[in-house]
C-alpha cells in the first residue's frame, strides 16, 4: 500500500485538513461523493405494499391451514371410527365404566388441556421466541 | 439494543406499527445495498420487498449478537449477491490487482467531466467497481458501518474489509485526478 494514500485516506476520514495537492483534491472529490445519497430511492408506496403483501400472505397461510385443519379432523374421525370397528368397541368396556362415574373429572381434564395450549400459545411462545 | 429487543417482540407478537417503524428505520440501508449492487431498475423495489419479506419471516430468529439494522443489512446484501448470481453475473472474485487498476484508470469509464459534474462522474465510476468494492464503500460512507459491521454483513474478514476499502477509495481517486488533468500540476 501506498503509506501517502494511506495517510490521505486517514486524514480525509478524521476530517484534518489536507494539503493541496492533486491526490488530496481528487480524494476530497471522491469522500464527497461517496456521501451522495444514490439516484434510486423507494417508492413512496413502499411501506404500504409490503404490509399489504404480507397481510395477502397471511390470508393465503390461513385459508391452507384451515383446509389442513379440516383435512386432518376428517382423517381423524375415520381413524376413530376404524378403530372402533377393530376393537369392536363397547362403553360397557373396564375403564370407561369407570369414568362414566366421573363425568366431572373429564370435562376438567378436557378445559385444562385447552387452557394449556391457549397460555402456551398467546405466552409462553412469543417470550421464548 | 434494548429498543431493538422491543421492536422485535412486538413484531413477533404481530404488531404491524412495529414492521412499519422497522421499514422506515431500514429502508435507505436496503436501498443502499440493492440500488448499489443491483443495475436493472425494474428489479430494485421488488428485491426491496423481498428483502423485508424475509425479515419478517426471521425475525424470530434474529439472536440479538448484533444490531438489528446489521442484521437487516445481511439479508439484504445476501439477497442482491443470490440475485447477481441468478442473472449469472460474476462476483466471486476481484479481479488481478495491477492489471485491473491500470485497466480501471485507463478506460474512460463514463462521459468525459465537462459534461457533468464530478459527484456524478464518481457515481458512474462506483458503478463500474467490484461487487465487494461497491458493498464496502456503501456501508461505510452512506451506512456508517464500521469495519467490524461490516465484516458481519458480508462475511468478510475485518483486514480484508479495510484493505477493499482503501483500494476501492484509491481507484476512484486515481480515476477522478487522471479526469481532472491535475497530474501535470505538481
Amino acid at each position: 500500500m501506498d503509506m501517502s494514500d494511506e495517510e490521505l485516506q486517514r486524514k480525509m476520514e478524521a476530517g484534518d485538513h489536507l494539503d493541496a495537492s492533486a491526490d488530496a483534491e481528487a480524494y476530497r472529490k471522491v469522500f464527497s461523493s461517496l456521501q451522495r445519497e444514490p439516484e434510486f430511492m423507494l417508492s413512496s408506496s413502499f411501506e404500504d405494499l409490503l404490509i399489504q403483501r404480507i397481510a395477502a400472505q397471511h390470508a393465503k397461510e390461513s385459508y391452507r391451514d384451515g383446509w389442513w385443519f379440516i383435512g386432518g379432523l376428517f382423517l381423524f374421525l375415520i381413524g376413530f371410527i376404524v378403530a372402533l370397528v377393530l376393537i369392536d368397541f363397547k362403553p360397557t368396556m373396564g375403564v370407561y365404566t369407570f369414568i362414566a362415574g366421573y363425568p366431572g373429572l373429564i370435562i376438567f381434564g378436557m378445559i385444562f388441556i385447552l387452557v394449556l395450549n391457549y397460555i402456551d400459545k398467546k405466552f409462553i411462545r412469543p417470550i421464548s421466541s | 439494543m434494548t429498543d431493538d429487543r422491543a421492536l422485535v417482540s412486538r413484531i413477533i407478537s404481530g404488531d404491524a406499527q412495529a414492521f412499519r417503524l422497522l421499514i422506515r428505520q431500514n429502508e435507505r440501508l436496503v436501498a443502499h445495498m440493492v440500488g448499489r449492487l443491483i443495475d436493472r431498475a425494474e428489479d430494485r423495489e421488488e428485491l426491496c420487498q423481498d428483502v423485508f419479506m424475509k425479515v419478517y419471516e426471521k425475525i424470530g430468529e434474529f439472536n440479538f449478537q448484533s444490531q438489528l439494522s446489521t442484521w437487516v443489512a445481511t439479508i439484504a446484501y445476501r439477497h442482491a449477491i443470490n440475485h447477481l448470481r441468478k442473472k449469472k453475473i460474476p462476483i466471486s472474485d476481484i479481479p488481478e490487482e495491477d492489471q485491473f487498476t491500470s485497466h480501471f484508470i485507463a478506460d474512460d469509464q463514463t462521459d468525459s467531466l465537462a459534461e457533468q459534474d464530478t459527484e456524478e462522474y464518481v457515481l458512474k465510476l462506483i458503478g463500474h467497481l467490484p461487487v465487494q468494492y461497491k458493498t464496502v464503500l456503501t456501508l461505510y460512507h452512506l451506512d456508517g458501518k464500521n469495519y467490524t459491521e461490516i465484516g458481519e454483513i458480508t462475511g468478510m474478514p475485518e483486514g480484508t474489509v479495510k484493505n477493499y476499502l482503501f483500494r476501492a477509495r484509491n481507484l476512484l481517486k486515481e480515476s477522478v485526478k487522471k479526469h481532472l488533468g491535475k497530474e501535470e500540476w505538481i
